[in-house]
């Protein structure tokens, strides 16, 4: 069955809810969709979850707002699909949806892009053992399930969040030998922008001082301006190898550690879930500043593509209060130019929500330029190390097809296969983009991005044949 | 390996009902709403999968359906993803090889 007439929301994260409160309040009929079985994306997945995760001040204020937002999307018109995967795009601005293994097609009046973000995650010698997985799979399990997913962690990367999440993991009685951030707030530089940029957030400044308060009393080491540089174990993970490194990312032989873990969660901020916009043609745009790769936007969210909008991580990495603001501004904007409220009243409505994005943009600037790993990161890679672990492409299988002269994303997945697996390019784009920066100085805009294709995720053949009859 | 976290102060008892399925022959218990991953790390397993071509061990790595590193076969259907499949009593959930992303699905 084809419909029409409703704005088609992807993604129901903070930025998707939004959006989609926005339109009920203007009365523009709007369909929520998210492949997840739950409202709230990833910032709001302590909702309605299992023990352990009630612990903590944050995350109980989190699960307060994810249920306040639950029970608005509840009491409005918004027609929410979950378990719903966007596989497709196609013209003029058709989406194809797969549910429960059957495909259906959706006509919108509007789309409103808001895919969300990943976590970055760094390659390295042995990254790819059982044990080793990001800081969000790890909260995740925690949230959802309530299970540890192990007992003595170490937790590698950079941001915020590593703290947030290892700090999570020592109240739920988990061990943590170690956190281990890359960047080091001892350099002055870094320091000045942190200062300038926390100036009227103090909000999170006692957030983060409570995170490093409750790790000192757990006497948790901190290790800033130190790498992971291995992960070991049969079969296994068992150990993690760290190190101090210097400013050029050559790591200081004295300083290596061998810690014994179970689990090394990995986490590097975020970079935006782009396939769909790049697959509806809506053009990208690149700036550290947003976290690297982010789709292209007006000051009302509109993309490059008429009848398209852009909210929340997608539009640039910023945390769930920007993404909440992008998302109402992109519903109002949908309401103006459908014709549903006059200039007048859209300006008015959206003049607190761009004083919002500006100062929001302003803080996530800083979190995007100093917490971030440098390209340097490549240096820990060796020739046998997997960068692409779908289809287990090796460093030295992309250092020959450089040799050849292929330096994009687009000419090493025809050459070598990186990013033609499951995940189509997700978790090594970063990684071999990273590498091409790193060791061959290849700029991000130069290598470009894997080229979006359908199916966007895997679409079981059975479920195919459900197409409808009126999608052709 | 996993650890089940104490109940505590949670507000819902969700979890006074446990459920079995089977990983590769072996019986699992379940909490309600638990994803087959959860259920997994609980019971501590962590490989899920070996690997095509090197033949290498994987388990979880993104945890939230985007890298595709967890897939499993259940009740038949290969390629499901542990971390976002939710277990249900009887389910019969095995590692196996993966196919190419390319070539074949169920």
């Amino acid at each position: 069955m084809t419909r029409k007439q409703a704005v088609a929301i992807v993604g129901a994260g903070p930025a998707g809810i939004a959006a989609a409160l926005a339109l009920a309040e203007y009365g523009v009929p709007a369909i929520l969709i998210d492949e997840a079985e739950h409202v709230g994306g990833q910032y709001y997945k302590h909702f309605g979850v299992a023990p352990g995760s009630s612990r903590g001040r944050e995350l109980d204020q989190l699960r307060q707002q994810g249920r306040e937002r639950h029970h608005a999307l509840e009491r409005s018109k918004v027609d929410v699909r979950l378990g719903t995967t966007v596989w497709g795009f196609f013209e003029p601005n058709r989406l194809a949806l797969v549910a429960d293994d059957r495909v259906d097609v959706l006509e919108a009046a509007a789309v409103l892009i808001a895919t969300g973000a990943i976590e970055r995650v760094a390659a390295f010698p042995g990254w790819t053992l059982p044990g080793v997985m990001t800081a969000g799979a790890a909260q995740r399990v925690l949230s959802h399930d309530g299970i540890l997913p192990g007992r003595r962690f170490v937790l590698a990367g950079t941001g915020p969040l590593l703290l947030a999440i290892a700090t999570q993991i020592v109240e739920a009685g988990g061990e943590v030998a170690a956190v281990v951030d890359c960047v080091g707030l001892t350099e002055p530089t870094h320091r000045l922008r942190h200062a300038q940029a926390v100036v009227g957030q103090p909000r999170r400044l006692r957030q983060w001082a409570d995170y490093r308060l409750a790790l000192r009393r757990a006497g948790v080491p901190y290790f800033h301006n130190y790498t992971v540089v291995e992960a070991r174990g049969d079969g296994e993970l068992r150990e993690v190898v760290i190190a101090e490194k210097d400013a050029g990312w050559n790591i200081v032989p004295e300083t290596r550690q061998v810690l014994e873990a179970d689990t090394l969660c990995l986490h590097f901020g975020f970079a935006a879930s782009t396939e769909l916009a790049q697959l509806a043609g809506c053009a990208l745009a690149f700036a550290r500043e947003r976290g690297g790769w982010y789709v292209a936007h007006d000051d009302g969210m509109r993309v490059s593509r008429p009848g398209f909008y852009v909210a929340g991580q997608v539009s640039g990495i910023g945390g769930a209060d920007l993404a909440e603001a992008t998302g109402a501004l992109a519903g109002l904007t949908i309401a103006y130019d459908l014709g549903v409220i006059g200039a007048e009243a859209y300006d008015r409505a959206a003049r607190p929500l761009r004083r919002t994005i500006r100062q929001g943009r302003a803080f996530a600037r800083m979190l995007n330029e100093v917490y971030t790993e440098p390209p340097g990161i490549a240096r820990l890679v060796e020739p046998t190390t997997v960068l692409c672990r779908c289809e287990e492409v090796t460093a030295s299988q992309i250092d020959q097809a450089v040799a050849a002269g292929v330096t994009t994303l687009n000419g090493l997945k025809r050459r070598t296969r990186c990013g033609m697996g499951f995940c189509q390019g997700r978790i090594c784009s970063q990684v071999v983009g990273r590498y091409l920066e790193g060791r061959y100085g290849v700029a991000p805009d130069e290598a470009g991005v894997f080229n979006a294709r359908v199916p966007l995720k895997p679409v079981p053949l059975g479920a195919l044949a459900t197409i409808p009859d009126d999608a052709s | 390996m996993g650890v089940r976290i104490d109940a505590g102060d949670h507000e819902e008892p969700a979890h006074e009902h446990t459920f079995a399925f089977s990983w590769n022959g072996q019986e699992i218990r379940a909490h309600r709403g638990a994803t087959i991953l959860g259920a997994l790390l609980a019971s501590g397993h962590r490989v899920l999968r070996t690997t095509r071509i090197a033949g290498e061990p994987r388990g979880p790595l993104c945890g939230i359906g985007v890298c595709y590193e967890c897939l499993v076969t259940v009740d038949g259907k290969p390629n499901r993803r542990a971390c976002v499949t939710t277990a249900r009593p009887g389910m019969v959930v095995t590692s196996g090889a993966v196919a190419r992303a390319d070539r074949t699905e169920s």
